[in-house]
């Protein structure tokens, strides 16, 4: 089953953290957005491999927005 | 909308022979700005102007002012609009420019604060080495690991003329604002007017107590923090969070706007030494003396050949010092 | 007292109206960043509207309760959860120790919550304010936002919790959050003819300026102005860019500081002073908006206002915020 690692802040995107073909654990840093001049985290909620990174450096992000697809 | 509905000067005082013009600026709600003159300039005597008035317009204690920020040449009244309405104020403020119509009655009262300093001490040595390694490696205003020579370089004098410079004049504050506690200082002696570029890009930390320069201005570091001006050694503290010494029970702050400060060369192991009085044993006894500007015995002084020939002089050194030194 | 199990983004403790009468000490005011909301949460729970409360940025706060007392929520419209149930929010509900809540992401509208608690926050005010100034390290708790471990000490409820539990917010008094936030403004220091061209402050009053991502506590940074927007070629003596200045002193909180071509907000941590032009002020009945704009979302339109105009704006602000508007 597929899951999105999802934009938790408004913001620009600073870096994804992960490769596709990673596996992350629950509660790991999938990517970093820039918001306030400060770098938000965002963690995983899920166990899983990366499949897709659907953002890159400089993308602007809503809250819920796609940022990884998750094979979990 | 037409051009009309944003003209923001509320009111005015036409300039005499010896006061340029007053403007009363509307500036938000429950703000004013007071302003000598349209032009943009820095000039020391409109600092002194504005800081005697701003006396006078505290000692009037007026219901519903809030605070008065004064800049050089600007002075931002803070009012609770709710107590206190903005032509009222005016009208206060213009009694207090009344009462002093020419330059010649204007004596601000200034204390003097003694501060000792030890040039290229290793803290501060250590915010520069700090910012070669993680900021700007081969930044040109870094000589020998600090800024003193690129500051002398500037000017078109020498390391030892430009200390002298340092501790030969009073610096005047003209008001804070910038950072907790902080002060601009101004040379009262324009023949000690060191002129130097900020930091480019700027630093990410200082040490509390660093002293530098950024253009003409002189700023002692009241806690660590990043910041632009080269630096040139390290005084005593000027501000205290805590307020465990006697000097701050009333504030953490040290300097008020119209203080000079006087710099005292010294030892690094004095500085620590200090620095230790203050802040853990608390019973330093910082040294201030109580004191006037005569703002036309000053400008008598300023306008002297004396004077006059020394500021030429520096000039002309400054105007080669600026094409020898690298641009940052 | 509160223990913090996740900080979140960014959770301080603020009050209103903050730190006054230190502008030319180097200190803003800080404060709520919408003090309509805190007052709201306060009066919900038995406090005066200005008392310190949780100011939640951005979300994802997370706490335990060591006491029964009495709180409420206000501000970004996404419910909390307690003990995994969702509360209703500008309403009072009681807690007892070893009660959880729990902030996620913010709502489709607005930026902030504030979490108010029956009797307060109990930190040591500090040159007369609880307020956290985060720019500078100091007030609030040890000067800086919340993080996981803390334990922040709260006061004992003032009143019986009886007689507040269950408290709401009138429904038609409760504020509108928009996606595009109008601003009541007063025009100056720095305006036509002499800074700024006639067609510059038509434009910074009509155009609708998007909050940019880097908008924070100190500064809420809209998109750039053109260049024609300046009446002069430079600053003069003081700087080579038209909205360069001699330094002077900024009208914290609300002023606009135009900062090369970009128009900043100066509001709760922001600059007291320095080398740029202000060309208008927010009022300080409105400046509560600023502080649920959402940066990289939301955008920006100024109003012209008057002195007078402001002047009342905060009477009926200060009528808003008292007891006569919750049943």
């Amino acid at each position: 089953m597929e899951t999105n690692v999802t934009a938790i802040m408004p913001g620009l995107t600073a870096r994804v953290v992960v490769n596709e073909g990673d596996k992350v654990s629950k509660g790991q840093e999938v990517a970093v957005i820039n918001c306030m001049k400060t770098e938000i985290k965002v963690l995983s909620e899920h166990e899983g491999v990366v499949k897709k990174i659907l953002v890159k450096e400089w993308d602007e992000l809503q809250v819920g927005d796609p940022m990884v697809v998750l094979d979990v | 909308m037409t051009q009309g509905n944003f003209n923001v000067i509320l009111d005015s005082m036409p300039a005499t022979e010896t006061r340029l013009e007053v403007l009363f600026r509307q500036a938000g709600d429950g703000f004013l700005q007071m302003e000598y003159g349209r032009a943009q300039r820095a000039a020391l005597q409109d600092s002194f102007r504005m800081l005697a008035v701003n006396d006078i317009i505290h000692a009037k204690k007026i219901k519903g002012l809030i605070e008065t920020v004064p800049g050089l040449r600007t002075n931002l009244f803070h009012f609770d609009p709710e107590a206190l309405d903005v032509a009222s104020l005016i009208a206060k403020i213009k009694e207090a420019e009344d009462s002093m119509p020419t330059i010649d009655d204007v004596v601000l009262e200034s204390r003097i604060i003694h501060l000792p300093i030890a040039f290229e001490d290793s803290e501060t040595r250590k915010a520069v080495e700090k910012y070669l390694k993680e900021v700007r490696p081969g930044a040109p205003n870094i000589i020998d690991g600090y800024n003193l020579q690129y500051m002398a370089l500037c000017n078109g004098v020498s390391v030892q003329e430009a200390k002298n410079m340092i501790l030969g004049t009073e610096w005047f504050n003209s008001g804070g604002g910038f950072w907790p506690g902080g002060a601009f200082l101004w040379p009262t002696d324009p023949r000690c007017a060191l002129v130097v570029p900020k930091y480019n890009p700027p630093r990410t930390w200082t040490p509390e107590a660093a002293v530098g320069i950024g253009g003409p201005c002189v700023f002692t570091y009241t806690t660590p923090t990043g910041g632009g001006y080269q630096l040139f050694g390290r005084t005593i503290p000027v501000f205290q969070f805590s307020q465990k010494h006697p000097m701050f029970k009333d504030g953490p702050f040290l300097y008020r706007p119209a203080d000079r400060v006087r710099f005292h060369e010294t030892t690094e192991a004095d500085i620590l030494r200090i620095h230790e009085h203050v802040h853990d044993k608390t019973d330093y006894t910082y040294r201030t003396e109580s004191g006037k500007i005569v703002v036309k015995d000053y400008l008598a002084w300023y306008h002297s050949a004396e004077v006059q020939n020394g500021i030429n002089e520096l000039k002309a050194k400054q105007a080669e010092g600026v094409k020898k030194a690298p641009r940052l | 007292m509160l223990k913090v199990i996740n900080g979140g983004i960014e959770t301080l403790v603020e009050d209103w109206p903050g730190r006054l009468g230190f502008l030319g000490k180097g200190m803003a005011p800080s404060g709520a960043f919408d003090n309509v909301a805190l007052g709201f949460a306060n009066l919900l729970v038995g406090n005066p509207p200005g008392e310190a409360a949780f100011e939640v940025t951005g979300g994802f706060f997370e706490a335990e309760f060591g006491l029964n007392t009495a709180i409420a929520v206000t501000g970004t419209p996404k419910a909390p959860l307690l003990n995994g149930k969702e509360i209703p929010m500008w309403e009072s509900l009681e807690v007892k120790p070893g009660d959880v809540i729990k902030f996620s992401h913010i709502g489709q509208f607005g930026f902030r919550w504030y979490l108010a608690v029956a009797g307060g926050v109990d930190v040591t005010p500090y040159l007369g304010s609880k307020s956290t100034c985060i720019f500078g390290s100091y007030g609030g708790y040890e000067g800086r936002k919340l993080a996981d471990g803390d334990v922040v000490r709260l006061l004992k409820p003032s009143r019986s919790l009886r007689e507040v539990i269950g408290r709401r917010v009138r429904k038609e008094l409760i504020p509108p959050y928009p996606r595009e936030w109008t601003l009541r403004a007063i025009p100056g220091p720095n305006t036509s003819p002499d800074y700024v061209t006639a067609a510059g402050m038509d434009y910074l009053f009509s155009h609708s300026f998007k909050i940019q991502h880097t908008s924070n506590r100190s500064a809420y940074r809209l998109e750039a102005l053109p260049d024609s927007f300046f009446a002069r070629p430079d600053g003069g003596v003081g700087g080579s860019h038209p909205s360069n200045i001699i330094d002077h002193a900024y009208a914290m909180r609300g002023a606009l500081n135009i900062c090369g071509n970009t128009p900043v907000l100066l509001i709760a941590d922001g600059p007291t002073l320095g080398g740029y032009m202000c060309a208008l002020s927010v009022i300080n009945a409105d400046l509560w908006k600023v502080g649920q704009g959402t940066p990289n979302r939301d955008f920006i339109k100024f109003q012209v206002a008057t002195q007078a105009e402001a002047t009342r704006a905060r009477v009926d602000q200060k009528k808003l915020l008292t007891e006569n508007s919750l049943t």
